[in-house]
């Protein structure tokens, strides 16, 4: 790494795993989330030549995330692009506990995975990605009333489920 | 001064409040009421 700046290869290597996490929270299942990622390498090779050191976790979150609206959007506005058993709405499969590490407990994983796309894509952008409420209104295109709403449900409905499953009532 | 009625104060705005979303009338309005409500102080918890 020269002055703070990675090279693609570095970033490819040593931040692969990260940027697979991201775009797991993000998409909810493993196969979107790989082809985020590779998304997300090409632009982050184009986008190395701008980069300033600083925090480069959050410009690959960031990354990553552009890619996952960017296809949100994309779908939304040809729907028939979606996966033929998609209805409209991502419902992922929830992945063996072994399966896939994200850098979260297998159980806040899986509950963040079982949320519906419209809680669950707020919420990461929030919490993950570090998104102000605006920045989360302008990418996916909702008042951000809606999102204010969405956070909060979508925080509950984690608390929910996490709580069922520690069995702790 | 705003008049904050019920109806326009909404518990779904306490994630906003957490973060740091609200703005200052919002936030004023808010901490009165959580100060006021211990259905609210109970959601403030839950989330």
């Amino acid at each position: 790494m020269a002055d703070g700046v990675p090279t693609w290869e570095e970033v490819a290597r040593d931040y692969g795993r990260f940027l697979y996490n991201v775009a797991y929270r993000l998409a909810g299942n493993d196969e979107d989330a790989q082809d985020l990622v590779q998304e997300a390498l090409i632009r982050v090779r184009k986008g190395l030549e701008r980069y300033e050191p600083g925090s480069l976790e959050g410009w690959l979150a960031r990354i990553v995330t552009n890619v996952f609206l960017d296809e949100v959007r994309r779908r939304k506005r040809r729907p028939a692009d979606a996966l033929p058993d998609d209805p409209g709405r991502v419902l992922p499969p929830s992945p063996a506990a072994d399966e896939v590490s994200t850098g979260l407990s297998d159980d806040i994983q899986r509950a963040l995975g079982e949320l519906p796309e419209e809680f669950r894509v707020p919420v990461v952008l929030c919490d993950v990605s570090d998104f102000s409420y605006e920045q989360i209104a302008q990418s996916t295109g909702v008042p951000i009333g809606t999102v204010r709403s969405r956070i909060h449900r979508g925080r509950r409905m984690l608390r929910a489920a996490l709580t069922v499953e520690g069995g702790a009532r | 001064m705003t008049d904050f009625r019920d109806s326009s104060l909404n518990p779904e705005m306490l994630s906003g409040y957490l973060d740091g979303e609200l703005d200052a009338d919002e936030r004023t309005a808010v901490e009165t009421r959580l100060a006021q409500s211990p259905e609210w102080r109970a959601e403030l918890e839950d989330v």
